[in-house]
């Protein structure tokens, strides 16, 4: 077993008081017994158990768990980039770049979604019990699940009717599906990295993100105020329009 | 010289800092992540239109979103600083030790600097000129295409490895 150190990971460690699980490798091998008992545990345990991802688990190898691992993060940023392509451009951030050649990206947001898909899968495999008695875990997954259903929503309003999207003014749907896309992923990565660690150390870091947060739309706030004040003090002196001659 | 290094890399203000604050090294492990969707969102596609991928999109726009990829950067990089320098307050070994001894490390340290290397060589050889005077459907020169390829693949390698270095600590 890897031990759980640096940052933590697969919450093998995680107590799974409540829930009994059969000791490992007790009876593992029946995928047609695991069913007829239609007990959700009894699958887990036996899916743990397979051979496969008992390998996977305990392997050593490089094709092991961290293959999956690392595709993991990859097949993350081939589905969150170009998302967030898309949301420069709708939320006014690149403006002047046309939408339409971005459906193209969609194939690429697919690779990525099937790779974080079928990766994820097996990572739940090795270690089910601790993961679904994480709620921190549970709630990494509803933010992936509307994330998704938000982006391809998203999709079919920019590019579900026929002719040019960058002809048509962008909708305010468009515009909410895009800030729910953005919302949604930072929330999966921030429940993502919080899988591993104590309710306690979950709720401090949110805490202090929180924090953070607030001190940066502080400023964010402050910024624009300054900017307000010293556009109309401009207008008021009228140096507006000599500064715009002047560039 | 070894000694000296190996004094410089352990700061025992940073150490304090993780070890009084058990959120901050979550905190910049989140922060790490969302560098680098930032720099790998900004770079990947950039790279992407490079080898020709995404025609329709000038690359000179593209090129406009690039402060967002420097800003993922720069998020990674303090943030790695914080695990690298705090790394004796979570798993016990010298950062000397781990830079000496985890290959993973290494391997992303020296992704990062060909990454750069590359990004130098888009730039003397005059492609990023020839980048930006290309229209939105134009056709990248072959060089421009074979740098932005090499930049995604290291790129693409600095995450993998990168998610492998805790599997030597």
């Amino acid at each position: 077993m890897r031990s759980q150190t640096a940052g933590g990971r697969a919450p093998n460690g995680i107590a799974t008081g409540g829930i009994t699980f059969a000791p490992r490798h007790a009876d593992a091998g029946s995928f047609r017994r695991a069913f007829q008992r239609t007990d959700s545990v009894e699958f887990l345990v036996w899916l743990r158990d397979t051979s496969y991802v008992t390998w996977v688990r305990e392997s050593t190898s490089l094709l092991g768990y961290t293959l999956y691992l690392a595709l993991h993060t990859i097949g993350l940023v081939f589905l969150v980039g170009p998302n967030l392509l898309i949301a420069a451009r709708v939320l006014g951030v690149a403006p002047q770049l046309p939408l339409s050649p971005m459906r193209s990206y969609v194939p690429i947001m697919n690779v990525g979604l099937a790779t974080t898909f079928i990766t994820g899968s097996v990572l739940f495999a090795t270690a089910p019990d601790g993961f679904v008695k994480n709620e921190v875990f549970l709630f990494k997954i509803l933010f992936v699940v509307l994330a998704v259903v938000a982006l391809r929503l998203l999709l079919r309003e920019l590019y579900g009717t026929a002719g040019d999207p960058d002809a048509r003014p962008i909708s305010r749907r468009a515009r909410r599906l895009t800030s729910a896309t953005v919302v949604f992923w930072t929330a999966a990565v921030v429940a993502g990295r919080l899988t591993a660690y104590s309710a306690r150390t979950v709720f401090q870091t949110l805490l202090a993100l929180a924090g953070l947060a607030v001190v940066l739309g502080i400023v964010a706030y402050a910024r624009r105020a300054q900017a307000n004040r010293t556009a109309s003090r401009r207008v008021a002196f009228g140096i507006h329009t000599a500064v715009k001659e002047g560039e | 010289m070894a000694s000296f290094v190996a004094y410089w890399l352990r700061w025992p203000s940073v150490e304090y800092l993780i070890e009084a604050n058990t959120w901050l090294w979550p905190l910049c492990e989140i922060f790490h992540f969302v560098g680098l969707i930032l720099l790998v969102g900004a770079v990947g596609t950039f790279d992407l239109r490079l080898i020709g991928f995404g025609k329709g999109l000038s690359p000179k726009l593209l090129g406009r979103l690039l402060p967002w990829g420097v800003t993922g950067f720069i998020l990674c990089a303090i943030t790695g600083f914080v695990f690298v320098t705090g790394i004796v307050t979570n798993v016990g070994t010298h950062p000397y030790v781990v830079l000496t001894t985890n290959l993973w490390l290494q391997l992303k340290l020296v992704f990062i600097a060909l990454a750069g290397l590359n990004l130098l060589a888009f730039h003397l050889t005059g492609m990023a000129r020839v980048v930006e005077t290309l229209g939105p459907t134009d056709d990248t020169p072959l060089l421009a295409r074979c740098l932005g390829g090499v930049s995604l693949a290291l790129w693409l390698g600095v995450i993998y490895v990168g998610r492998l270095i805790p599997w030597e600590l």
